[in-house]
């Protein structure tokens, strides 16, 4: 008991673990998630900001390769220039103008691609007056050569302006290219440092995903190792109920809420002749039909009744199932529900059995009770009738023998004693040794039997009967003295009835061994003239008799029942051929294990309670 | 018969007056015997006390004392009376094994008895029988 409300306690919280764990795994999936999202973020930032700080460094070559090609077109100029001067070919004078025409564009480009710049934007204006300055003396130191004036071309030359002018070209396109290369180094740091970020962020991301991955997997694990578990466990359960129902002595049958029939053990289905997957899923009442023992009428179904009311049903008496092949075996049975958590009618459970032997053992007790009763009943009539009967038998005798009396009142009254004894006769048949007692003694069977004839003594003697006995050594039995005597005394009664003047009477004593039991035998015979063949079926029965006059027909159906109460036997047996008369055998158990005092030893010590 | 100078000294007990009287008659009319009949038993001890008789016969379900604590107690008054007790009732035979037990076996005749049977039942003991008269 307290094993399973643990396991239920267990159960519940199991339970209830199962939606925090759920919980558990869906928050831990999404922690992860929202990981590799920021991680995403982090890194699609990083890599914005590379790809920008990427641009401005190429645009910083840009300036810096612009810058140059200023730097290189004026020297393609003055190289142009000096070339002409020196040769006086034209086509150096077109290398001239061809680089002056393209110095004012690229400055523009410069001055474009720098236009986020305002401190070389300032510069801009400075380089292109500067680069118009170097571009002018040249245009007059050209136009001199080509008016003749080559000296004075000459001389403005010598007066090295030009020179100057170039180094002041060259020094501010040093400081434009200083300005561009602190940039790009600014934004290199920066490139790195957005690198490095991005890369710690992958490498933390990644680190955190793991550490998330590994406990995730932990957890999942470690349900999934539970729910096995578990399952383990139920299925265990599942067994051992199935094994235990199967097993059970009683016929077990279980059924959903509506009656349908869901399990059948081995002993149901042997009592009610189906199997369970031919009953499985049908109704209660067509597999289990259960009627009236005595109206035959259909007796209502526990199962239903406790559908009906949700209580223990036990079953009414007499009812019998009806078995497939239509024979009808009595049954004991019980139904109840089977309730779930909640207290909800789930199905119904019912239990029977094989009612045969009960049945048959209370039909015996029934009977022995009637028997009982009858004995109580009989000894106290015995009392009442007996005492007056021993005044009115000692009143007639003695009127009857009165000296002197008229002869017709003494033929009277010996009609008055012939019908005392007739009582008489009746009553120690029926009521005579019958006994309220169960007590069981120790029984001398050959005092018994000479007791009963010294009863009958004046009864004998009347017919001159011979009396042989023939007692051979016998152990003594355990019974009711006063019973075994009854039933003794009405054989020798009624053999005493049969026997004619100077007939026989023989008593047969002596141990016998029946079924591989020790048993005594008294056999009474006598030399009437038999039992007719068409009684023989009958003489057992109550009240039967051939005696018109004096048979109650009770004699031998009570020794019957007297000596089957003993767990003996009383019947007729032949008697040895060409002998004539009738022979009754009683046998009687020599009923050893029975308990109580050892056969008598005489002593006067021993108490009685 | 039993001769007149060996006349048995016989008690005659049952607490139905009508019973007890009768028998006792019978057995001086027919038996040739000394009978007195009782309806108390405790009167029968009493009386036996100074004079004890030759038989006793007596019925076992009385209210004052059974037969069968009657007829001890005479045992013990005189070891050599004779006893017939007699019943009508079927529950005496368990009372009979107590007695028997106590080493006293008393022979038990069930009512009716005729009293040609009773007659014929004394006979038998008495010629076992010594009167006490006789051996004094």
């Amino acid at each position: 008991m307290g094993d399973r409300t643990a396991e239920a306690v267990s159960d519940k919280s199991a339970q209830m673990q199962v939606p925090y764990k759920r919980f558990g795994v869906i928050a831990g999936f999404g922690i992860l998630l929202i990981l590799i999202l920021g991680n995403a973020i982090v890194t699609r930032r990083q890599i914005a900001v590379q790809t920008g700080v990427e641009f401005w460094v190429s645009h910083t070559h840009e300036v810096l390769f612009n810058l140059k090609q200023t730097e290189v077109l004026l020297l393609e100029a003055e190289s142009g220039k000096s070339a002409y001067l020196y040769t006086g070919a034209n086509e150096y004078l077109d290398s001239y103008h061809g680089a002056v025409g393209r110095i004012d564009l690229q400055i523009d480009t410069v001055q474009k691609l720098t236009a986020d710049n305002p401190r070389q934007q300032a510069t801009i204006p400075e380089l292109r007056n500067l680069a118009h300055a170097k571009v002018a003396e040249m245009e007059q130191t050209i136009a001199l050569y080509q008016a003749g004036q080559a000296d004075a071309a000459r001389n403005l030359i010598l007066t090295d302006t030009s020179r100057r002018t170039m180094e002041q070209i060259e020094q501010t396109i040093a400081r434009m290219e200083n300005e561009e290369i602190r940039l790009e180094s600014i934004r290199t740091a920066a490139f790195q440092d957005s690198t490095r970020r991005a890369v710690l962020s992958l490498y933390f991301a990644s680190l955190l995903a793991a550490v998330g991955l590994v406990i995730l997997a932990y957890f999942i694990l470690r349900v999934i190792d539970l729910r096995e578990k578990h399952a383990q466990e139920l299925e265990a359960r599942e067994e051992w109920f199935r094994v235990t129902l199967t097993s059970i002595g009683d016929g077990v049958i279980a059924t959903d809420k509506e009656g349908g029939v869901t399990f059948l053990n081995p002993v149901a289905e042997a009592l009610i002749g189906t199997t369970l997957v031919q009953a499985k899923g049908r109704n209660i009442l067509d597999i289990f039909p259960i009627f009236n023992e005595q109206t035959h009428q259909p007796a209502e179904n526990p199962v239903r009744k406790v559908m009906e009311f949700g209580y223990v049903v036990g079953l009414a008496n007499h009812t019998v199932l009806k078995r497939r092949d239509g024979t009808q075996i009595p049954i004991e049975d019980s139904a109840a529900p089977i309730r779930g958590e909640k207290g909800e009618l789930l199905g119904v459970i019912l239990v029977f059995r094989d009612a045969t032997n009960e049945r048959k053992a209370q039909e015996v007790m029934r009977k022995t009770e009637r028997l009982a009763a009858a004995a109580r009943l009989s000894a106290t009539m015995a009392h009442e009738i007996n005492n007056p009967l021993q005044a009115v038998g000692s009143l007639v005798y003695l009127a009857r023998s009165t000296p002197g009396a008229p002869p017709e009142i003494v033929r009277q009254l010996s009609l008055a004693d012939q019908e005392l004894t007739r009582v008489a006769h009746i009553t120690q048949q029926t009521l005579g040794f019958y006994r309220d007692s169960p007590v069981s003694e120790s029984v001398d069977l050959p005092a018994l039997i000479d007791s009963v004839f010294t009863l009958y003594s004046s009864r004998l003697q009347g017919k001159a009967i011979r009396v042989e006995r023939h007692f051979g050594d016998c152990p003594r039995v355990r019974a009711g003295s006063g019973e075994v005597k009854q039933v003794v005394s009405n054989l020798v009664a009624n053999a005493a009835d049969a026997v004619g003047m100077r007939g026989t009477i023989a008593v047969t004593l002596k141990s016998v061994e029946k079924a591989g039991s020790a048993m005594v035998q008294i056999l009474i015979e006598d030399d009437g003239p038999g039992i007719p063949r068409e009684h023989m079926q009958r003489i057992f029965e109550p009240f039967f008799t051939t005696k018109q006059d004096v048979g109650t027909g009770l004699g031998l159906w009570l020794s019957k029942e007297i000596v089957e109460r003993h767990g003996g036997s009383l019947e007729v047996v032949p008697r040895e051929s060409g002998l004539t008369g009738a022979a009754f055998s009683i046998l009687l158990p020599l009923a050893v294990s029975l308990p109580g005092p050892a056969a008598d030893n005489g002593g006067g010590e021993r108490m009685h309670s | 018969m039993i001769e007149a100078g060996k006349q048995l000294r016989v008690f005659v007990v049952d607490d139905e007056e009508v019973i007890a009287s009768s028998l006792a008659m019978i057995l001086r009319l027919h038996g040739g015997l000394h009978a007195t009949s009782f309806t108390d038993p405790l009167d029968v001890l009493e009386l036996a006390h100074s004079d004890p008789p030759d038989l006793l016969i007596a019925d076992v379900m009385m209210p004052e004392l059974s037969g069968i604590e009657l007829a001890i107690q005479l045992k013990l008054l005189r070891p050599d009376c004779k006893v017939l007790l007699f019943s009508g009732h079927a529950a005496t035979t368990h009372m009979l094994k107590a007695a028997q037990e106590q080493g006293y076996a008393f022979e038990l005749l069930s009512k009716p008895v005729h009293p040609a049977d009773l007659l014929a039942k004394i006979q038998d003991l008495a010629e076992t029988t010594q009167p006490v008269v006789a051996q004094e």
